[in-house]
């Protein structure tokens, strides 16, 4: 494999996968005011399922999820697992190509057809794959510091708005306890940290391996740092109940930006959002290619982004027959039934499996010894 | 060859991109800059709207007669239809465009569509994409409609020109400005009672129709049950501090009237529980500087006597914000200040004993105002002159 991408490069792909997605909705809708410290909570989580990731990284240094995996549980299960896990990298890019196409429907073009923005957008995604991670990985680090500006330029100019940002709107923290806001986030452990699982696929190509822990640590902080200053800002503009009401809290929050002729910034907010959309599409459909190619053995991956792109794009549209059908199965179904196993369950048994492995072999040469 | 392939591809990725698909033509669309919503006796909506005309006037221009009425930027229609968003389609059959809501500015709701319900309406707004949330929510006293068609004599889009006397009159605490996300929070709010700004028109011999954008509608769920006045509701905008220009009259120690220049204001609130007796504190502290006074009495020589007017200020403050209270506490026994909300934020525990029979406790809950004013300037002479 000749895909080398530095450090810095893995930090920026991590965040920016997972910000561009989880910046559109109220994650935690249930925890109402107290989201964004369940936000914070959950970075524990999101730490614990990096260091699960990285702990079968740094077993199989030079393998991806798709190669150790038959390596683990043996050549059938291993390889129907890895089956299973590339139809799970372009099932998640093709939700998000969904939900970014309805994004733009429902927030600025009710008349567009959603089969347009739905190809217009899917051919720059693929042809972010087509180019290959190095590529993706390089635009992320221009594209990280571009969008952490504008976020906070949008934000300084929110609070700048007269009588917009309420910070009462907070209060009161911690109404009934810990419990009820820990329980109240859970989806959290699947959206967005589980889905940092598609860079299992991409760790062995980091140049400096040793680190690659510490750098997604890093990234797994910073994202959800980020995430709860967002959950902050929506709830201070609309309050619980209008962001829990809201399809795209953050986006209607921004909206209410009026500064003399600073005023209707929604398109520029969209192109905010749709920028982070790029990369998750773009790194998942990626990990679903490369996944293919090692499985079946074939040399470059760079043209399977053509039949990948266009089944992302099909089953985008006839994944859901109307938005909030979409919605209802990718936040109640897929989570627990979906999300959960494939990111928590599969990936601790494969490690589990590897230590027993390795437990054997050692103790079966201790015996062949004397 | 491969750069053949690159430049086609690039043609048609731009043919792909270049936004046409649902496209919109100005001179094709109706830009709607506020709109009017009325209850018709039969059950329906009437809504009037101000639409931007496509090009100025034939007559601008060429230079007006004296007393010759300004021509106007927009034209003033109305439809009727069995909901609003249906009543809005059917104007544009009539005008042939298609309707863009995105300039709207604010909705004028008559008294009779407020009295019948305006939760639909808050729905429809929130729901639709092309409006935003801060949208600002007026009451009209008589039908809405007579204020969407009434011309201003200063302005050629009477849009602009309630615009702009509702941004003074909310510096002054005449009104509140209410948009359509505050109005729907205190609609969510299980405690507390949503109110809008009023509007009213004013007929002048010489001026021609005047806006006048004073008082507060008050609201009990979605629907109108009454209004407060100027001074009412200025009482009420001390306590949610929104008081930030205007003018106070007061007695003079001596003779005659003082006229004090709000230069500062500000207000906290602070809800205490004593007994299981929610009890509300809120402190005003504000700046007035002198701007007119009848009598005799010299300042400069005796800077004691800005202390005793300091005192008359207090209690000036002080008798509006009650006159507030009363009427929102015996008159309509609605919750306008949020109150509630401000129990729930800061004692949390109690409030949720409170909040079951809030509705009782309101009228007679005890409210402790204290009021800090000061008189840090006293104009430009130090004595009257005469």
């Amino acid at each position: 494999m000749t895909t080398k991408i530095s450090l810095y490069e893995l930090f920026a792909s991590i965040v920016l996968s997972q910000y561009g997605s989880a910046s559109l909705y109220f994650l935690a809708p249930d925890a109402k005011q107290d989201a964004w410290l369940v936000m914070l909570i959950y970075i524990l989580v999101g730490i614990f399922l990096q260091l699960l990731y990285t702990g079968l990284y740094y077993q199989y240094p030079n393998d991806t999820l798709i190669t150790y995996l038959p390596k683990i549980f043996g050549k059938v299960t291993g390889s129907i697992l890895s089956v299973i896990y590339i139809v799970y990298f372009t099932y998640i890019a093709t939700r998000l190509l969904r939900s970014f196409s309805e994004l733009i429907l429902i927030a600025s073009l009710p008349d567009m057809s959603l089969l347009v923005v739905t190809i217009t957008s899917m051919i720059v995604f693929s042809y972010g794959a087509f180019s290959g991670m190095e590529n993706i990985a390089r635009a992320a680090q221009i594209i990280l510091p571009i969008l952490i500006f504008g976020m906070l330029i949008l934000f300084i100019l929110l609070y700048a708005t007269p009588n917009v940002v309420k910070f009462h709107n907070l209060k009161p923290v911690l109404e009934n306890g810990l419990i009820p806001v820990i329980k109240a986030g859970w989806r959290l452990t699947t959206f967005p940290y589980g889905e940092t699982i598609v860079f299992t696929m991409i760790y062995s190509s980091v140049n400096q391996s040793a680190s690659v822990r510490k750098a997604s640590l890093l990234a797994i902080t910073f994202l959800g740092i980020s995430l709860s200053l967002n959950t902050i800002v929506f709830l201070v503009s609309l309050g619980g109940t209008g962001a829990s009401a809201s399809l795209f809290p953050l986006f209607e929050a921004l909206r209410l930006i009026k500064l003399g002729f600073l005023d209707k910034l929604d398109i520029f907010i969209i192109i905010l959002m749709v920028l982070g959309a790029f990369f998750k599409i773009s790194i998942f459909t990626y990990g679903a290619m490369l996944g293919t190619s090692q499985l079946l053995k074939l040399k470059d991956p760079k043209y399977l982004a053509i039949p990948f792109g266009m089944g992302i794009m099909i089953f985008s549209i006839l994944q859901a027959e109307n938005y909030p059908q979409h919605i209802l199965f990718g936040f109640e179904f897929a989570p627990l039934y979906i999300y959960l196993p494939l990111q928590i369950l599969v990936p601790s048994v494969a490690l589990l499996v590897h230590y027993l492995k390795e437990h054997r072999k050692e103790r079966e040469s201790r015996a062949s010894m004397p | 060859m491969k750069k053949a392939i690159l430049f086609f591809m690039i043609i048609i990725a731009m043919l792909l991109t270049i936004g046409c698909t649902p496209k919109q033509e100005i001179e094709k669309l109706a830009i709607i800059v506020s709109f009017g919503v009325d209850r018709t006796p039969d059950g329906k909506y009437m809504v009037s709207t101000q639409i931007l005309k496509g090009e100025k006037s034939s007559s601008a221009g060429k230079g007006m007669e004296k007393g010759e009425k300004q021509p106007s930027d927009v034209m003033s229609l109305s439809s009727i239809g069995d909901t609003v968003p249906d009543a809005l389609v059917h104007l544009s059959t009539e005008l042939g465009k298609k309707i863009k809501l995105s300039h709207v500015k604010f909705i004028v709701i008559g008294e009779d569509a407020a009295k019948s319900g305006v939760g639909d309406l808050v729905n429809f707004v929130a729901r639709e994409h092309e409006l935003r949330p801060n949208i600002i929510f007026l009451i009209s006293k008589g039908k809405a409609f007579e204020i969407l068609k009434a011309i201003t004599p200063e302005s050629t889009v009477p849009t602009n020109a309630i615009a702009a006397i509702l941004n003074l009159q909310s510096e002054y605490g005449y009104i509140p400005v209410i948009t359509s996300l505050d109005f729907a929070t205190a609609l969510a709010s299980k405690t507390a009672s949503p109110i809008t700004g009023v509007i009213d028109l004013h007929r002048d011999e010489q001026a021609g129709t005047i806006f006048k954008l004073l008082g507060t509608a008050v609201f009990n769920k979605d629907k109108l049950i009454g209004y407060m006045d100027e001074q009412e509701t200025r009482g009420m905008q001390w306590i949610t501090g929104k008081v930030t220009a205007g003018n106070i009259v007061i007695p003079s120690p001596d003779t005659g009237k003082i006229t004090l220049d709000i230069i500062q204001a500000d207000s906290t609130l602070r809800p205490i529980i004593i007994n299981n007796k929610p009890i509300i504190q809120i402190t005003i502290t504000e700046k007035g500087i002198i701007k007119e006074m009848s009598g005799t009495l010299d300042i400069m020589k005796n800077p004691s006597i800005l202390k005793e007017l300091e005192e008359i200020q207090n209690e000036a403050i002080k008798k509006e914000i009650e006159k507030a209270l009363y009427a929102a506490q015996k008159t309509f026994r609605a919750d306008i200040f949020d109150f509630g909300e401000a129990i729930h934020r800061d004692c949390p525990g109690e409030w949720k004993t409170l909040q079951e029979n809030w509705s009782e406790i309101f009228p007679d809950l005890t409210i402790e105002i204290t009021v800090h004013s000061s008189i840090p300037r006293i104009g430009t002479i130090s004595k009257p002159l005469y």
